[in-house]
């Protein structure tokens, strides 16, 4: 198994970047999402909303990866979220569906109010990782970390690509709409 | 944004444009009722879970986790 860990902070408040989070994809830094359904919504009584998201995505790994998997590059996750305005939580963990006998990738997200600065955002990432029953394990293990960092880095863009056009594009104007 | 199933994209656009109207209009500003895209919702999430069918694809559950609470 192997951990990756990663924080960042966003100069924006909580509000705008649980928005963005949840308005994401499309977007041109990191196309690799394709489709995204929501499975599954409710909000309890404590006013949590809690999501179940089905996402198509083209993996975008490494050739060597490809090899060794022997697969096309899409690939379905399951994404369940947590909304919680009232404490300014939003948490998502995504797990990969298609091959999952072999591999398994958790990405757990944590976006939460900045504790003395209520126009910052902060975000807690973590991945763990379990190749089972292929060859070379942990260099599998250490090429799929690699990957994460550099799909966390483009992740992170991503939301700010998706912030800066939710601030230029009219509110009417539905922000799934790509040129 | 595209459904995994073509057949969905109008159910899919119209509950996402009313969940998004929700959520910046009502929930953010502290207003949690939520009645408001249930029958969008309803329409939607019967046509996704034919299609999960014809995909024969397995989902992640979070009542499948021992480990896991839900509060």
């Amino acid at each position: 198994m192997k951990i990756w860990t990663s924080q960042h902070i966003f100069d924006h408040d909580w509000a705008t970047v649980a928005t963005a989070a949840l308005n994401k994809y499309p977007n041109p830094v990191s196309p690799s999402v394709i489709g995204c359904d929501v499975v599954d919504r409710t909000i309890n009584s404590s006013g949590v909303i809690h999501s179940h998201r089905l996402l198509l995505a083209n993996w975008g790994i490494a050739p060597a990866l490809n090899k060794i998997f022997n697969m096309n590059e899409l690939g379905y996750a399951s994404e369940h979220s947590t909304i919680d305005a009232r404490r300014r939580v939003m948490t998502a963990r995504t797990r990969n569906l298609t091959l999952n006998r072999f591999i398994s990738i958790e990405e757990r997200l944590e976006y939460t109010e900045h504790p003395t600065d209520s126009s910052k955002t902060l975000l807690k990432q973590e991945a763990t990782i379990n190749v089972e029953k292929v060859p070379l394990t942990s260099y599998v293990e250490t090429l799929v970390a690699k990957t994460i960092n550099t799909n966390a880095t483009k992740g992170r863009l991503a939301m700010e690509w998706v912030i800066d056009r939710m601030r230029t594009v009219p509110s009417s104007e539905p922000t799934e709409q790509l040129a | 944004m595209s459904s995994i199933s073509p057949a969905c994209q109008t159910l899919k656009d119209e509950y996402d444009a009313c969940f998004n109207s929700w959520f910046s209009e009502h929930y953010l500003k502290g207003d949690t009722t939520a009645d408001m895209c249930t029958n969008l919702f309803k329409k939607y999430q019967a046509c996704i879970k034919e299609a999960i069918k014809e995909h024969k694809i397995t989902l992640w559950e979070l009542e499948n986790e021992p480990t896991t609470k839900k509060n």
